[in-house]
């Protein structure tokens, strides 16, 4: 009997059969998934569809934005990681000290005093630069996760040598993240395909960790790239460094050649796109402008800051050159470092081989091994110079050392202080000077506490401070912004705050 | 109403003779006979059976009685009709005194007469002797010995005035437990009633009832027929559901119906909010302007959504259309593009809204409109439909000659009363001595003089002129049984009271050497042709199908000039000198510029069609099926246009920003009902259906610059500006299944709808709308102890579910593409612009409602009353997402919000007076909603501007201010400046965005047999707090006593003094009372009618806005800046205007 004819003759069947056959006609239509139903979600004006991302061309396109977001995280917006953590090491200096009554979050992040959010008032309690960073990082991060998702599920030509690229910049912002910010980063990830996955702090050993497993990846991944093999190895030398695996940081380093740099380029030329702006500048143009700042608040370069910091300007060090800019719209003298354009135009070295041997060096110190001052003066010099007259007395000679396989001339040899601790201070010295301003001294001046037993006040600025706070504060890392407590449930603070 | 008896008894032919009584008029006699045992199960005719032999009753007798007793006229009755006639004393009035001369009358008629009055009638017993008894009461009395044996009553009820069988009338026998229904024939059987004197009750919802004495024989049975009058009551209106028509007495829903074919005929109405306005409890109506055409939003109980609207769905016949009232669309769409300007620092476009989609549905074109205020009603209508619904009948032909209606409308309109006067304070300036005005707060000048002035109230230099509208509308509707038709066409042409002075004119043609164009001097302009038909046909006796088009082309037409009222508002004119001062916050600035602005032309052309298809097809007795089609179609041509040197200031190149737009909605509805009985009285009616719904939207916009002269196209534009294109495609699909339960006076229904939709995330499982409901017609119970005191009473409650879709890309991980420039070229990259949320699922409301509906004093008196509990919940909101995900600012729409709605509905409609030359009819509807944002939800913070603003534990879209704590006069100079005001640091609640109370009145008295008609409306609000900007943040510090006015108090020199501050003194929470129409119609008689050929002939004089008192220091409260989304404000713009206009109609 079918169901229409146990109707007819039983109404009380055929209300129940009625009812079945209404039901199972509307699970089948419905098919019981919206997916089955999804028509053609169109999209605003310049909005791409999300279907033309999920292509092979699609997945490389997004590969270039997570470069572009790396770009923009270390050097490319005035709050990015090189001026940043540049600010609060010994790098440079807020251009408004001596604004009395006007404390800035420049000074703030200068200063050493920056105050964890404490989860009961106003979140905006992490100054603008150290939080600005910390969402660059994690935004190139993001773009990572997301673009390195597109190559896999839609893979173009090539596809395992852009991983392995991204995996190298996502190890350099896992890095940066860790050589800035306190220890207790979370590291969430957007899921491709999906929504996002919150985590919990990482410590900064397990950061550095994180970041040594993708460098791996990446010399697995991009073999067919020695660029970015370079730029891994470089970057896993770091981390190992960081990790205080001195040797293994050397073995990471050791076939970079000694040309090899890994550069991101700025360019003052703007994009076409009505709305980009000029997403091509280097952090310079806004920063080192002594009238107008992108931030509207200028940074210039200093000497010895803190009384610890290095003399980048009184040495008259080539690898700090400086140009006099006269005084700032705060009446403050306005420097900036030669080695970049205000213009925004430029390369910024974040890897080289003057790195690897960098690392070289400091493992054999660490074993004790005299070849850590060979090293450092290969980079130097060759060993040979030429003499002339000096440009202001004539009747002196100047002394001209021809440029090492660091590439920069005028340099003399170093000698061996003889003592350890003056060795290490030798050490990062030419660190700080061969690196400097390209996002490594902060790295460096924790590492001196954390791995050189030096005590913070005996690396970092220290003393007065010519700005609203009249002394340094002793902050060695920022603190992570209270929107990260607020939204990521699984964060709850930084879980120290020392180097 | 008089009662009397009338009795027929076919003895000479029946084995028994029964009897019955009528109880009707006169002029109402229903004839009844008992029916020969052979033929029973037949329907015998009351003349046929009655014509075989002349009855006792239907002597014919003459009688001359002139006040004698009641005895002696029943003695001579009795005598001359030889009636056998028997009664008591005790019953019967015996000593009354009647009088009676008539000639050849029956005797029955006869006893009418003169028993009237008396609570007495003649019955006829079995033995054909005429009995006189008690009319039928609570008890009726037995004159004799009762149940000696049993009959079966068969009853047959009829419609008076159609005649046709009445299916489900309540048939019983007072004091017994009789109660049957009749069949779709309109029969009823009841067995086994006992013999004797019984009293036949007969009850349909809709219908008035009726209690009849009859007479059950001792065997056989007995044919009573019943004719039954129709009642008032509104119960028994069939509603469109979206599972097909029901009755509303079924429905657990408090759903307004309009007839708007009666409305429209009758009152001032030109749209469909218009006919909506005030007349649907829980409706709010928001304005955004008085300008011809701009559109207003509609809340249905308050409003829930955050960010998405709130604005109700709209289907006409069937299929939905598109009628978003806070879209993107609802702004001209050229004006809402570009920033690009002219190139000479014009600033761009100006805003301006667009008429609203639902107002270019023709209301002369509407049959009727029902209204579905929350989910609990509207759970089967889909995406949406959680902010209501509002369903729309067009006008259907009926069968029979051609029928014509024509009506014309001429009419002006023009702004109320007065603008209030400003208060400009002269002086010197003490550096240059030269006069200049000199506000409180302004220390470089010397006052000397404070002067009133109010440029929109000197006929010289306002810009409120009087405006006109006409409208016509022909109609013809007729048909055969196989094919009906109605077909009308309309025209409406408004211009709006906005005009340039003469004195501005003037200065524009010195400047320019040409006269201003036309929609400079009178821009706002609206015209309109709307044509409409609905076809029905019958395809055969089981299947029909009807086909409804729609077409209205529309062009609106604005300029700048009206966001210059504000400017003007606070404008002096030094009459001597001609010269301007415009007050700027504290100052007040010279100025060679009386209208800064109104060279800009706004246009909005507009096509909307409608095509909408329904088949019915009834394959067997108990199952009905019928599918929906149809296609909405609106496109839009929207253009701003300043041409090249107009601007006074600078030789302007001009601009042209022009948009095109095209929206299409389409519907498919296939639907099933059937029907079968239940035990326990109940039947079944299941009805499924799928719905597939799909709106696909798109526009294209370019802004041009650099109009070449005397041009007003793209073409020959020396630059384009800017281009852009949205395009929006949302398909959605649902299933449903809907069994009620229905009883005879009890309905549960219930109802469940499961719904996919584009806009749903990916990883969503489908949401499932689920109600119920119960309807209880209490009244009708037996045990009911106060029927006679109501007509019909019915409790009612229910349950719904409903939702309010995502946006189409909020569920998707949306990029943002740039080029930037790397390694010296540039290189294509795409980054995520919003990381979308694949869990997004709709809004869903709650929604529970309870009340009831009565009906007292023969349906005189109704009432209805509703209270409701509406909670929307997994309201979508912007949750931050931390920053370790994707950097900073990044946000996911998610569903956590939790809005609360809760409040009373009350109607009362009465006829006051219901005589034949006079009624007068009164309805009430009274509304108090209590809105209230329950929860954010966790991570988010209140959001929205300080007059707009989201807060937890407060109104949705509250006002919000920084409160003046305290205020001192530091320097003791008498003025308070800014630093002697004290601010809070928080900012507090000032009230609600849109009313708590409402209440309407619709009140029409007809004259001398509706010769004259006589109808006004009375709006009141309560509980609205608007925010007044003409008196703050722009430059009307003039209407600011605290600003000019020496006599001052400190506290409203402060309030001036933080005017840039805080909107703290410029939101006013206020109550209104308008009157909102007023209308005098003369009917014209037939034959006077027929003098101009037509059936019927009226005119009528009708008014809207006629009056506005209210505590609002503003000109209107009811004004809102933004034509979009969900913000409301008084920045000055246009309030609605006073019409009065003439009405003709006819129909042939």
């Amino acid at each position: 009997m079918s169901i229409l004819n146990a109707f007819r003759s039983n109404t009380k069947g055929g209300a129940a059969a009625v009812l079945a056959l209404a039901i199972a006609a509307g699970c089948a239509l419905a098919s019981c998934s919206p997916e089955n139903l999804v028509g053609n979600a169109q999209l605003p004006p310049d909005v791409p569809d999300p279907g033309q991302t999920h292509t092979a061309a699609g997945a490389v396109e997004a590969y270039r934005g997570a470069l572009l977001l790396f770009r923009s995280a270390v050097g490319g917006d005035p709050n990015s990681m090189v001026p940043v953590s540049g600010l609060l090491a010994d790098e440079l200096r807020a251009g408004d000290l001596g604004q009395q009554g006007n404390i800035s979050d420049g000074m703030r992040v200068d200063s050493r005093f920056m105050p964890e959010y404490s989860g009961s008032g106003d979140d905006i309690v992490t100054p603008n630069p150290a939080r600005v960073a910390y969402e660059l990082l994690q935004k190139a991060r993001g773009q990572s996760h997301e673009s390195r998702g597109a190559l896999i599920a839609y893979p173009p030509a090539g596809s395992a040598d852009l991983q392995g690229h991204l995996d190298a910049i996502e190890a350099y912002s896992d890095v940066y993240l860790a050589d800035l910010f306190c220890s207790g980063i979370p590291l969430s990830t957007l899921d491709f395909g999906k929504d996002f996955t919150y985590q919990p702090g990482s410590s900064t050993e397990q950061v550095y960790q994180k970041a040594v497993a993708l460098f791996d990846s990446a010399l697995t991944l991009a073999v067919d790239s020695e660029r970015v093999l370079n730029l891994a190895r470089v970057g896993k030398g770091r981390a190992l460094l960081a990790l205080g695996n001195y040797a293994d940081a050397a073995t990471a380093v050791a076939s970079v050649p000694d040309e090899f740099q890994y550069v991101l380029h700025y360019d003052q030329t703007a994009s076409p796109g009505p709305n980009d702006g000029n997403l091509n500048r280097s952090f310079a143009f806004a920063d080192f402008d002594r009238f107008s700042g992108a931030t509207g608040i200028p940074l210039t370069m200093v000497d010895r800051d803190g009384e610890n910091g290095l003399p980048f300007m009184s040495s008259n060090d080539p690898r700090s050159a400086w140009v006099d800019d006269g005084t700032n719209q705060f009446g403050r003298p306005q420097i900036h470092p030669a080695k970049y354009s205000i213009a925004g135009d430029g390369p910024l070295v974040i890897a080289s081989g003057v790195e690897a041997r960098l690392i070289q060096a400091e493992a054999a110190l660490k074993a004790g091994s005299g070849s850590w001052l060979t090293t450092l003066n290969t980079l130097r010099t060759d060993g040979t110079y030429d003499t002339q007259p000096d440009s202001v007395d004539s009747s002196k000679t100047d002394t001209l050392w021809h440029a090492g396989t660091g590439g920069v001339a005028g340099l003399k040899p170093l000698s061996d202080p003889g003592d350890a601790n003056a060795q290490v201070d030798l050490l990062f010295s030419e660190r700080g000077f061969w690196l400097f301003l390209t996002g490594s001294r902060q790295g460096d001046l924790r590492r001196l506490i954390r791995q050189y037993s030096r005590q913070s006040n005996h690396v970092y600025p220290t003393g007065t401070y010519p700005g609203a706070y009249n002394t340094y504060g002793n902050d060695v890392t920022a603190p992570i912004e209270g929107a990260e407590r607020i939204s990521n449930p699984l964060f709850t603070g930084c879980a120290g705050r020392g180097a | 109403m008089r009662r009397t008896v009338i009795l027929w008894c076919a003895a000479g032919i029946l084995p028994w003779c029964s009897a019955m009584l009528g109880a009707q008029s006169t002029a109402q006699k229903v004839r009844s006979a008992a029916t020969p045992a052979s033929a029973r199960g037949k329907s015998a005719t009351a003349d046929g059976d009655a014509a075989a032999e002349e009855l006792p009753l239907d002597r014919k007798i003459s009688l001359d009685l002139s006040n004698v007793t009641l005895r002696e006229a029943l003695k001579e009755i009795d005598q001359k009709a030889q009636l056998g006639l028997a009664y008591t004393p005790r019953i019967v009035p015996v000593n009354k005194k009647v009088s009676i001369k008539a000639d050849s009358i029956t005797a029955g008629t006869a006893l009418e007469r003169v028993l009237e009055g008396t609570g007495v009638v003649a019955v006829m017993t079995t033995s054909n002797t005429v009995m006189l008894v008690k009319q039928a009461g609570k008890h009726a009395e037995l004159p004799v010995s009762d149940s000696s044996g049993f009959a079966y009553v068969l009853v047959h009820v009829v419609d008076t005035v159609s005649a046709k069988p009445m299916d489900g009338a309540d048939v019983g026998i007072r004091g017994s437990k009789f109660d049957v229904k009749t069949t779709d024939q309109g029969y009823a059987v009841l067995q086994h009633v006992p013999s004797g004197l019984r009293t036949l009750t007969v009850r349909f919802l809709g219908y008035s009832p009726i209690e009849r004495p009859i007479v059950v024989p001792d065997t056989g049975y007995v044919r009573i027929d019943v004719a039954m009058r129709m009642g008032m009551t509104r119960l028994q209106e069939v509603v469109t559901t979206a599972a097909g028509q029901q009755r509303r007495l079924e429905l657990a829903n408090d759903i307004t119906i309009l007839d708007a074919d009666s409305i429209v005929r009758t009152q001032p109405i030109s749209s469909v909010t218009q006919l909506l306005e005030g007349r649907v409890p829980g409706l709010t109506v928001e304005h955004t302007s008085g300008a011809p055409g701009d559109p207003s939003r509609l809340r249905l109980r308050g409003a829930s959504s955050m960010l998405k609207n709130n604005d109700p769905i709209v289907i006409v016949d069937g299929v939905r259309v598109y009628a978003k009232q806070s879209d993107s669309t609802s702004a001209n769409l050229a004006s809402g593009r570009g920033t690009a300007g002219d190139g000479a620092g014009s600033g761009g476009t100006e805003f301006t809204s667009a008429p609203s989609p639902l107002d270019q549905i023709d209301p002369q074109a509407i049959q009727k409109v029902e209204v579905l205020k929350g989910p609990s009603a509207a759970t089967l209508y889909g995406p949406d439909a959680a902010n209501g619904v509002i369903v729309i009948t067009m006008k259907k032909g009926q069968s029979g000659p051609a029928r014509w209606n024509v009506n014309a409308t001429h009419g002006l309109s023009y702004m109320p009363g007065k603008y209030p006067e400003g208060l400009f304070r002269w002086g010197t300036d003490r550096r240059t001595y030269l006069p200049i005005l000199c506000p409180l707060q302004a220390f470089n000048c010397r006052a000397d003089s404070v002067v009133s002035f109010q440029a929109l109230n000197n006929d010289k230099y306002t810009v409120l002129h009087q405006g006109n509208v006409s409208s016509m509308s022909l109609g013809v509707s007729g048909g055969s049984d196989a094919l009906t038709y109605a077909v009308s066409g309309s025209y409406d042409n408004e211009e709006g009271i906005l005009g340039l002075p003469e004195v501005v004119a003037q200065q524009f043609e010195t400047d320019h050497g040409m006269a201003p164009e036309s929609w400079m001097t009178r821009p706002q302009q609206l015209e309109r042709w709307s044509a409409n038909s609905r076809l029905t046909a019958k395809l055969s006796p089981k299947a029909d199908a009807s086909l409804t088009t729609m077409l209205t082309r529309e062009k609106q037409q604005r300029s700048d000039l009206e966001n210059d009222i504000s400017d003007l508002m606070a404008t002096y004119i030094d009459a001597g000198t001609g010269q301007y001062w415009r007050a700027d916050n504290t100052s007040l600035n010279r100025t060679n510029v009386l209208i800064p602005d109104f060279y800009q032309k706004s246009t909005d052309d507009a096509t909307n069609f409608t095509n909408a298809a329904t088949i019915n097809w009834r394959p067997l007795s108990w199952l009905t099926t019928s599918a929906d089609a149809g296609i909405n179609v609106i496109n839009r041509q929207d253009d701003v246009l300043l041409p090249r040197g107009f601007l006074q200031t600078q030789d302007s190149i001009g601009f042209l920003h022009t948009a095109s737009g095209n929206t299409v909605q389409s519907t498919v509805n296939l639907r099933a009902t059937g029907t079968l009985p239940m035990p326990w009285g109940f039947h079944l009616q299941l009805s499924s259906g799928a719905n597939y719904s799909r709106t696909a939207e798109s526009d294209v916009g370019t802004g041009v610059s650099g109009l070449a002269p005397g041009t007003t196209s793209v073409n020959g534009a020396e630059q384009i500006t800017y281009s852009s294109q949205a395009v929006t495609d949302i398909t959605s699909f649902g299933w449903y299944v809907e069994p009620d339960f229905v009883h005879d006076r009890f309905t549960i229904s219930t109802g469940l709808r499961i719904d996919g939709s584009s806009t749903f995330g990916s990883n969503v499982s489908i949401p499932i709308f689920p109600k119920i409901g119960v309807s209880w017609l209490i009244s009708q119970e037996p045990w009911f102890p106060i029927k006679h005191f109501f007509d019909v009473l019915r409790v009612r409650a229910a349950y719904g579910r409903a939702g309010v879709w995502p946006g189409p890309s909020d569920q998707l991980r949306l990029y943002h593409s740039s080029r930037p420039f790397d390694d010296g070229g540039f290189v294509d990259v795409t980054q995520v612009s919003t990381i979308g949320n694949s869990q997004i699922r709709p809004e869903r409301s709650d929604e529970t409602e309870g009340g009831f509906d009565a009906d007292f004093l023969d349906s005189r008196l109704s009432v209805g009353f509703s209270g409701y509990r509406k909670m929307r919940y997994d309201a979508l909101e912007f949750v931050p997402v931390a920053p370790s995900v994707y950097g900073g600012q990044v946000q996911q729409m998610q569903n956590i919000g939790t809005v609360r709605n809760t409040g009373i509905e009350a109607t009362l409609t009465a006829q006051l007076v219901r005589t034949d030359p006079i009624s007068w009819t009164a309805s009430v509807n009274v509304s108090r909603n209590h809105n209230l944002v329950t929860a954010l939800g966790p991570g988010v913070r209140p959001f929205g501007p300080d007059f707009q603003r989201v807060v937890a534990g407060y109104p949705l879209f509250g006002r919000w201010a920084r409160p003046i704590l305290g205020f001192s006069d530091i320097d003791k100079n008498g003025i308070i400046t800014k630093n002697e005001v004290q601010l809070g640091d928080s900012l507090v609640f000032m009230g609600g965005s849109d009313p708590n109370y409402e209440a309407n009145l619709f009140s029409t008295l007809s004259l001398f047999r509706s010769t004259i008609t006589v109808s006004g409306s009375l709006a009141y609000q309560a509980g609205l707090t608007q925010v007044n900007q003409t008196v703050g943040t722009t430059s009307q510090v003039v209407f600011s006593p605290g600003a000019s006015d020496p006599h001052a108090s400190l506290a409203e020199q402060a309030a001036v003094a933080v005017m840039n501050e805080t909107m703290y003194g410029l939101m006013q929470t206020v109550s209104t009372l308008r009157l909102g129409s007023f209308s005098v119609a003369y009917n014209f008689s037939a034959a006077a009618a027929a003098h101009f050929r037509a059936r019927s002939l009226s005119i009528a004089l009708q008014g809207t806005n006629i009056g506005l008192w209210t505590n609002y220091k503003g000109k209107d409260p009811n004004v809102n800046a933004y034509s979009t989304g969900n913000n409301t404000l008084d920045t000055g713009v246009l309030p609605q205007p006073r019409a009065w206009s003439l009405a003709v109609h006819a129909t042939y």
